[in-house]
């Protein structure tokens, strides 16, 4: 069996000098200020827009953001609060569609609907990245498929760096995906030409709700 | 690798791809540049980089099997290819065991190596790349040039041109974003029906079994998302111990590769579809050794494997720059090719590679997990020179230790090379067929040393 033969091989290998390399502690942490302004700098380097909003009013720029940019259909996952209030904000302007069934069952509509709306499990500043979570209520096809994808985004979400985000150690079992999201899809594999939409969102637009 | 010096001499009097190998290698140090400087301290992410690739390799069966352990408990089905073939075998199995008629494939330089298009092609499996760079290479059929820019060779003209042949709707060279788009409405469609996703793996957490791809595009995401079966491949020097030790390399692959402090992606898998309503419903990991247990007898050819792709060190090597990719004739060019392909095909076949370096050492400074390519590529240089060397060149270094051991005989040697410097570097060698062979001086360093009234110490 391979198996065996290659871990015999490896094993056979003389690697005592290598033993004492041990981890030290990693650089020092960057400091915690202006989170809010890192991210939404970083974000906006990146391509992705931000719509700064407070608690009350994130539907209403929600329902804005579907009226001028003609965003006619949209999908949503279900069980939290928000989606609810964004089904709301949405519904007189707008298809609303629920993922409450398994992905065979909505294929197409998937590829048809021009957004999506999802929350996130939290940011970083430094880099300026979105952290995902994906799981039955929404799953990771919302941040995928649809050309336009809308997060929201509570402040006090944003950490300082990767390694704090990374850290998120909230039981996953359930969970096959986590995603850290920098921006909207892009490529520059023609002549270092950058275009946006390869083949996730082209448009990556984050609510951050600041109170 | 015969041929090599033809391709290379093809490849220098080409001004298209002296220019679009210029361009693109001045585009991507710059960028990287900017990205390192963003850091307040880039040497101690890179030692952070290193030390961690460095426990890898001391514990690397340890990880092997860790990684094994985690990945079976999330759901993911384990296999280990020793080569290329039965790593082909194993992904065809699992593609014949579904029926699989169509895969699409997300960015993997792994098959490349083991040449997985070919193969299936021949079993009658349709694998589709959905890398833009990988598909526009595909549609040319051609090899990528880089391994992170696959077509980085080829000019917006060309791609125009290339895609009014092949699928049927011309654009204007310059309309970039309608060409992205042409190729983004066409793989939908494959993603939409393909039963088989196939990606790489940047690192493999042994500690979690959860594996990460690192992306801009969105390929491996939606490869490893849409088809009912994920088969991600990867060498077995890919694992790493912790997800504490992604950060770092996430940063130092990112910015080393492309100039981002971040890709658009990273995407986590921790195994098949559970109680989610999307994703796979299987999810298999083929681990590929493919001469890498060999590397890793040797104390020092053992540093190949800390290699984490980046691409820098060919970003940075002014050979690569100026013959691009294809002239190497290997899956992974510049000097981490240069490294790798002898020891997976033997000095025999891939010694040549080695010549094709001038020890400027630039390719060491660029690398993000500090392996000494440099030495690496001389260790090569040496191991080929003692073992499948002509006896002529045999005979010429048996002389010159000779003379560097005898002051009579140096001193008779520098004598003798005033009046013959063919000798060393004369025609055969081709040294002079593209340079001024160099006049020696009219007297020796030492002669003129001594004239001074400087003496060496004894």
């Amino acid at each position: 069996m391979s198996r065996e033969l290659i871990l015999a091989r490896l094993r056979r290998a003389r690697t005592e000098g290598l033993k004492s390399a041990a981890i030290e502690p990693a650089p020092p942490k960057p400091s915690p200020d202006n989170l809010i302004e890192r991210f939404a700098q970083g974000m906006q380097a990146n391509h992705a827009s931000l719509i700064r909003c407070s608690a009350e009013n994130w539907p209403r720029h929600l329902a804005q953001l579907a009226q001028q940019r003609r965003l006619q259909s949209w999908l949503l996952g279900t069980g939290h609060p928000q989606l609810t209030a964004a089904e709301t904000a949405l519904s007189s302007l707008a298809e609303v569609w629920r993922f409450e069934h398994a992905v065979e069952q909505l294929h197409d509509r998937l590829f048809r609907v021009d957004a999506s709306f999802t929350l996130c499990a939290g940011a970083s500043a430094e880099p300026a990245a979105l952290w995902l979570r994906p799981d039955p209520n929404e799953p990771r096809s919302l941040s995928l498929i649809p050309p336009v994808h809308v997060v929201l985004l509570y402040a006090q979400q944003i950490v300082a760096d990767l390694p704090a985000l990374l850290e998120d150690r909230r039981p996953s079992s359930s969970q096959a995906n986590r995603l850290l999201i920098s921006g909207p899809s892009k490529t520059a594999d023609i002549q270092q030409t950058l275009a946006y939409g390869a083949h996730g969102p082209r448009e990556l637009i984050i609510l951050l709700v600041e109170d | 690798m015969s041929g090599f010096n033809t391709r290379i001499r093809k490849a220098l009097s080409s001004p298209q791809i002296r220019q679009s190998f210029r361009g693109a290698m001045d585009f991507l140090r710059q960028k990287r540049a900017q990205a390192t400087a963003q850091v307040s301290d880039w040497e101690a992410l890179r030692q952070q980089g290193q030390r961690i690739r460095q426990q890898v390799l001391a514990e690397l069966p340890k990880l092997l099997q860790q990684l094994e352990d985690n990945c079976l408990r999330n759901g993911i089905q384990v296999h280990w290819a020793a080569d290329a073939a039965q790593a082909n075998q194993i992904i065809l199995d699992i593609a014949q065991r579904h029926q699989v008629r169509a895969v699409v494939k997300g960015k993997s330089m792994a098959s490349e190596e083991i040449g997985l298009n070919a193969f299936f092609a021949k079993q009658g499996i349709v694998c589709t790349e959905t890398d833009m760079g990988e598909y526009i290479v595909q549609l040319a059929h051609e090899t990528p040039s880089h391994i992170i820019m696959p077509a980085i060779h080829k000019t917006k003209e060309e791609i125009a041109e290339l895609f009014a042949e092949k699928l049927g709707h011309r654009l204007p060279s310059d309309d970039v974003d309608g060409m992205i788009g042409l190729g983004r409405a066409i793989l939908r469609e494959h993603f939409k029906h393909a039963e088989m996703g196939l990606t790489g793996v940047n690192f493999a957490v042994a500690e979690s079994g959860t594996l990460c791809l690192v992306e801009n595009e969105g390929n491996g995401r939606f490869s490893s998302t849409a088809p009912r079966i994920h088969v991600a491949l990867m060498g077995i020097e890919k694992v790493i111990p912790s997800e504490q030790d992604l950060a770092p390399l996430l940063s130092l692959l990112t910015r080393s590769a492309t100039g981002q402090a971040l890709t658009t992606y990273v995407n986590l898998i921790k195994g098949p579809r559970g109680q989610e309503l999307d994703g796979p419903q299987e999810v298999h990991l083929v681990l590929l050794d493919n001469g890498r247990s060999q590397m890793y007898q040797d104390p020092k050819l053992r540093e190949t494997l800390a290699c984490i792709r980046c691409g820098a060190c060919m970003n940075h090597c002014p050979v690569y720059t100026r013959i691009g990719g294809h002239a190497y004739g290997s899956t992974y060019p510049g000097p981490i090719g240069q490294v790798v392909t002898p020891q997976q095909q033997g000095l025999q076949r891939a010694g040549d590679l080695l010549d094709a370096c001038s020890l400027n050492g630039a390719c060491g400074e660029a690398c993000p997990v500090g392996i000494d390519l440099p030495g690496l590529i001389r260790r090569l240089r040496q191991e080929r020179e003692q073992s499948n060397a002509a006896w002529s060149r045999r005979l010429g270094w048996r002389l010159w230790s000779l003379a560097m051991r005898r002051p009579g005989l140096y001193r008779l040697s520098q004598t003798l090379l005033r009046y013959w410097p063919y000798a060393t570097l004369g025609d055969p060698s081709g040294w002079s067929r593209h340079r001024d062979f160099p006049q020696p001086a009219a007297r020796s360093l030492s002669a003129q040393l001594r004239r001074r009234g400087q003496r060496h110490e004894p």
